[in-house]
């Protein structure tokens, strides 16, 4: 590889970070839809497994526009991420904490996060974004006495 | 510095972070000992100070990690605001790592907060951790908090 292809690749990696970084921003309260769905492509996917799935922009800003309702706060700290670029294409997994206020209770979320991306005109966009949620807790409960609030009633 | 080494020094950089958390991941996923000692170079030292021990040579470190699950069934290794210095002449590299952890340790919902002076060497290409050093601040059980118990007895 030559060193130009070498630093194109550490900006690449660098530039799919900031990406990433910017969906978790644009999903804390009060959340931005539109700047959220943005970073998808047209037909991105977002999979969050027992809380659906979101095929397209148009659902996705939908989906997140509608936190608002549910879910009254809440900040994603998004670190520890894993990314590889393969030309155009890129694929990124990564941890989340999460502290949500569900149904009027201060919670903690422990979740890792999977993304592909493709870069389109020269911005990286996220082509499917998924999630691994390993406890959604009552933060005066714990992940041993409550695993998981159901976040879909 | 030429153009070579500067790219050289933040491919290391990528390279160390990538090590740290597939380090995370596999400790994540049931501490296979298998998997987490090819992590480390073989004369490599992973010490614990007083509550975990020091374990010396992948072997030790293997044998460490496959008894951990007996106590901890579950954990988020979130390895966060790192710094690493790369020394390539010599071939190796120290970081600094933070660690918050959400554990289940003998059943019971506990926070890990512990800090990590890594030192790492380039072998034939690849980086490994030649020494981790594990400061722990605190492992309270969650409902304790680290106030009132620091650490959790044992």
């Amino acid at each position: 590889m030559s060193i130009e292809d070498r630093i194109r690749t550490l900006e690449e990696i660098e530039a799919v970070r900031r990406v990433l970084a910017a969906v978790g921003a644009t999903c804390d309260a009060p959340y931005d839809g539109a700047a959220f769905a943005g970073h998808f492509t047209e037909d991105g996917v977002m999979d969050l497994m027992e809380m659906g799935v979101y095929t397209g922009r148009a659902a996705i800003q939908e989906f997140i526009d509608g936190m608002r309702a549910r879910v009254p706060f809440t900040m994603h700290y998004w670190d520890g991420y894993a990314i590889d670029v393969d030309g155009a294409e890129a694929t990124a997994t990564w941890y989340g904490f999460e502290t949500p206020n569900l149904n009027g209770t201060a919670h903690l979320g422990g979740l890792t996060h999977d993304a592909t991306l493709k870069k389109i005109e020269g911005c990286w966009m996220v082509t499917r974004l998924g999630q691994q949620l390993h406890f959604m807790t009552p933060y005066d409960k714990g992940w041993v006495r409550q695993r998981v609030t159901d976040q879909t009633a | 510095m030429d153009l070579e080494e500067r790219v050289q020094r933040l491919e290391a950089i990528e390279a160390i972070r990538r090590l740290k958390i597939a380090y995370a991941r596999v400790a994540d996923d049931g501490y296979d000992g298998d998997r987490i000692s090819a992590f480390f170079t073989e004369d490599a030292v992973w010490d614990g100070g007083e509550s975990f021990g020091v374990h010396r040579g992948r072997a030790a470190i293997k044998a460490l990690f496959d008894g951990i699950p007996e106590q901890i069934s579950f954990a988020l290794h979130y390895m966060v605001g790192h710094t690493i210095d790369v020394d390539l002449a010599a071939g190796s590299a120290t970081g600094h790592w933070y660690l918050w952890a959400p554990m289940t340790i003998n059943n019971a919902a506990t926070l890990g907060a512990i800090t990590y002076d890594d030192e790492y060497r380039n072998i034939a290409g690849a980086w490994l951790a030649s020494r981790m050093q594990v400061n722990i601040h605190f492992i309270t059980p969650y409902e304790d908090g680290w106030v009132k118990t620091p650490m959790l007895p044992g």
